[in-house]
């Protein structure tokens, strides 16, 4: 287990709309022993909000950056796509690895959001123990095995 | 050689036939003397020479020049003075000859008038100056003849020659070609006629000339026997008439009989010799002036009647009619446009083939245009009614031409054209173009239908798709949720539920999971019908390696083997669908089978082994399974269908996989059908098509 990820955890913003997901994958968090705090946006906008500190009030860049997004796609308002777009059209925030987290495997929308710049794209296992086994990968992936962008401060 | 030989031996005979007949006939004509023994009122052999050299050629040269030698030695003439008048006499044959050949032709037949007038000026009168010239110098010459009585004797033996030229050469010439008397009975009888009247007639005027009193007038008595051979017997005739009518005057005078017979015969032979070639030249003149206007007669008649043969077979109608409206003429076609026969309209005004709205002002058209000058129709041609015999209408197309005669008469010429039948053809056509523009518009109706149907078809793929993908997340979404809720159910409350609580959770689990299972299927099978196939070539045998590898434990658990009694051939087809295909029906073999040893064979047949169908590249895969009741042979197919089959579990398929292998086959333009009974195994068969991509 990394020392940056377990001393200075920083968070991992989930965006999605669906409760059940989002409870199912703390709850996997959880059991695979990632403690960092998860910021859970239901919406695109409120994801961008969450990003700009405008829910927070503190001045535009200074907030702390996400380590990773988790990004639904098929949400109400702005979809995933419009979301990955924006995230990755933007200076500050193209550097932040964004993993697609969706129910889809279709092809087009695998091969969509690699174009747009999504760093990953996984697929939401319908059963609790295939999650959970995903999910340990995933922390195996990303916070054990990859670097993940340092922000300036 | 042969031929020269014949050659030469008909030229001798020729030769010497000429010559001897030269000699016969100048020994006549010797009796004929009047100013000299040596010169002669009239030459026979000049007129034989020159018909001869016409007929055979020059090189007969040689007969007239030995006749005529020898004929002159025959009075007594110095051999020098023989030889150079026979060579007067054949010189004058050959000139004479050569200038009817150069101005009149290769076969002057004395029928036309050219020929006549050149065989009168060239021959009689131009080339026998020749032998007058050179006769009366040698006579002179050799002292025979005294030089004062050279210019009579020329002139007599110029006159002579000219005779022999106008009433021989002609005589023989004119039988040489037309030798035979191809007359009618009729003609016989007139030429009988004509003959006993000439006997007759000299008898009369000769021998009792006191019956007419006309004897001074002899000589000429000649001409209304003439003129009647002239125009009944031709040139055949008319140089038959003279000869024999001046031979009998002639031999008359020399025995001093006839009517002339108290005149010195030397004078009646000298008024004779002018007769006979005026009359010998008028005959000519006058047959050949009769035969030409007969031919021309006879040629105006022929195109007459070909104008007519061309005039009646032409398909349009020709009507001529003249300023009054009277039709004039009225061809073969017309009489098959109108009903009527010519007999029947001649004569009669063409108002009659009009309908009554033309035919009470056709007048006054004619008169009008007539007055005016002002065309309406001549020229111009137009489309009108006609009307026929029996009364009714037709269209026809008129077009009018103005013929202009003499003395001021005018005939007007139509043609016209029935035109019913192109009337009704364009009446088809018109018919056709409707219907062609009514089908363009149904075509076009249905283009759009098509296109309508083609969208609604694009948007309903559309909407399937979109289905798809709400399916796929939309559907599995709450489904996720329940899965989720209920195995945190089974977590967190594990020990506040009592058994039968927690059985109903898994059972809650189950159904869920089988939901999504199911879903999942729907979700591949509308895939299968709708993305592209990724063609490519694929070796049957080496994918059937690939499947033994990747079924290893299935394989092992169940005691099975895939068997491949023969190699496979190579396919082009989707790799990924048609292993699958493979896999579903070998996992089908081994799983629905209760057999210890379990077996799926996979083989390839031609169509000579394969049942039940005409396809080529036949494969099967055949078990020693459980079998299928041809009950449902059909059903299998059906998506979720499952069979009851206690050898195996229920719970473990979707009942799509046969489905799945049906769809993959038709998308391969394929087929696939299975030979099968409860308990006796099963065989499924499928082929592979062609593949468009």
């Amino acid at each position: 287990m990394s020392d940056d990820a377990y001393f200075r955890p920083r968070p991992i913003i989930v965006v999605d709309d669906n409760e059940d997901d989002y409870e199912a994958l703390t709850r996997a968090f959880k059991k695979v022993g990632l403690y960092c705090p998860v910021t859970l946006c239901t919406s695109g906008q409120m994801a961008l909000d969450t990003l700009k500190n405008e829910s927070t009030g503190m001045p535009q860049g200074k907030a702390e950056l996400p380590s990773l997004i988790l990004l639904d796609l098929n949400m109400p308002g702005l979809d995933g796509f419009q979301v990955l777009k924006k995230l990755k059209g933007d200076d500050i925030f193209k550097v932040i690895p964004v993993i697609i987290w969706t129910t889809s495997s279709n092809k087009k929308d695998i091969d969509l959001c690699y174009r747009h710049g999504a760093n990953a794209y996984m697929q939401k296992p319908v059963i609790f123990d295939q999650l959970l086994e995903s999910v340990k990968r995933f922390k195996e992936y990303w916070f054990e095995t990859a670097f993940l962008p340092e922000q300036e401060s | 050689m042969g031929s020269a030989f014949k050659y030469d031996s008909r030229y001798v005979a020729r030769v010497l036939i000429l010559a001897t007949l030269y000699y016969i006939t100048s020994k006549i004509g010797f009796n004929l003397s009047s100013v000299a023994e040596q010169v002669t009122v009239i030459w026979p052999p000049t007129g034989i020479s020159l018909a001869a050299v016409l007929l055979f050629g020059p090189d007969i040269w040689l007969g007239i020049f030995l006749g005529a030698v020898l004929a002159n030695l025959s009075v007594h003439e110095p051999v020098i003075v023989a030889l150079s008048i026979g060579a007067g006499n054949t010189l004058e044959a050959l000139a004479g000859a050569w200038l009817l050949h150069r101005f009149a032709g290769p076969s002057p037949n004395l029928a036309h008038m050219r020929d006549v007038l050149i065989l009168i000026l060239c021959a009689a009168l131009l080339s026998t100056t020749i032998s007058a010239t050179i006769g009366t110098t040698s006579l002179c010459l050799a002292g025979l003849q005294p030089w004062k009585h050279y210019f009579p004797i020329w002139f007599t033996w110029w006159l002579g020659d000219a005779g022999g030229d106008v009433i021989i050469a002609p005589l023989l010439l004119a039988w040489y070609y037309t030798p035979y008397l191809s007359l009618s009975r009729r003609g016989m009888l007139e030429a009988a006629a004509l003959a006993l009247t000439i006997v007759a007639y000299t008898y009369i005027i000769s021998v009792r000339p006191e019956v007419s009193g006309l004897a001074q007038f002899y000589p000429s008595a000649v001409f209304p026997l003439l003129i009647w051979a002239a125009i009944r017997f031709g040139t055949r005739g008319v140089t038959t008439v003279n000869f024999l009518f001046y031979g009998i005057a002639i031999g008359l005078t020399v025995m001093h009989l006839g009517p002339l017979s108290h005149m010195q015969t030397g004078l009646v032979l000298d008024i004779l010799q002018t007769f006979t070639i005026t009359a010998g030249i008028t005959g000519l003149v006058m047959s050949a002036a009769i035969r030409e206007r007969a031919e021309s007669e006879e040629t105006e008649q022929e195109s007459r009647i070909r104008l007519d043969v061309v005039l009646d077979n032409i398909v349009d109608g020709l009507i001529t009619i003249d300023d009054k409206g009277t039709i004039r003429s009225y061809n073969k076609a017309c009489t098959t446009i109108f009903g009527y026969t010519a007999a029947e309209v001649i004569g009669r005004n063409v108002r009659m083939l009009m309908p009554e709205k033309h035919a009470t002002h056709h007048n006054e058209y004619i008169s009008n245009y007539l007055k005016t000058g002002k065309a309406k129709i001549i020229g111009i041609g137009r489309e009108l009614e006609g009307l026929r015999k029996d009364g009714t209408l037709f269209p026809m197309e008129l077009s009018v031409a103005e013929v202009k005669m003499g003395h001021g008469i005018r005939y007007f010429s139509g043609i016209i054209r029935d035109i019913s039948e192109r009337k009704n053809i364009e009446g088809n056509l018109q018919e056709a173009h409707l219907y062609q523009q009514q089908m363009i518009r149904d075509l076009q109706l249905k283009e759009g239908q098509l296109l309508r149907y083609t969208q609604d078809l694009k948007r309903s793929n559309q909407e399937l798709d979109d289905f798809a993908y709400i399916a796929s997340h939309d559907l599995k979404e709450p489904l996720r949720g329940l899965l989720t809720q209920t195995s945190f159910l089974l977590e967190d409350y594990k020990n506040k539920l009592d058994v039968d609580g927690l059985r109903r959770l898994h059972r809650l689990q189950y159904l869920s999971l089988r939901m999504e299972k199911l879903i999942g299927d729907l979700l591949y099978f509308s895939r299968l019908g709708r993305t592209d196939l990724a063609v490519q070539e694929l070796d049957i045998g080496e994918a059937i390696s690939e499947i033994r590898l990747m079924m290893d434990t299935f394989l092992k658990e169940r005691n099975a083997s895939i068997v491949v009694p023969q190699p496979l051939p190579l396919v082009v087809c989707d790799k990924l669908r048609i292993v699958e295909v493979l896999r579903n029906l070998i996992t089908n073999a081994i799983k629905y089978n209760d057999k210890p040893e379990r077996v799926a064979e996979i083989g390839f047949m031609n169509t000579a082994q394969a049942p039940h169908g005409p396809e080529t590249n036949v494969f099967y895969v055949k078990d020693n399974g459980i079998g299928i009741d041809p009950e449902f042979h059909d059903a299998i197919f059906r998506i979720f269908k499952r069979l009851e089959n206690p050898a195996v579990r229920q719970e473990e398929g979707t009942g799509s996989g046969l489905t799945f292998v049906k769809k993959i086959i038709e998308r391969h333009n394929g087929r696939i059908w299975l030979e099968s009974a409860s308990g006796k195994g099963s065989t499924f068969y499928f082929t592979i098509g062609k593949i468009d991509t």
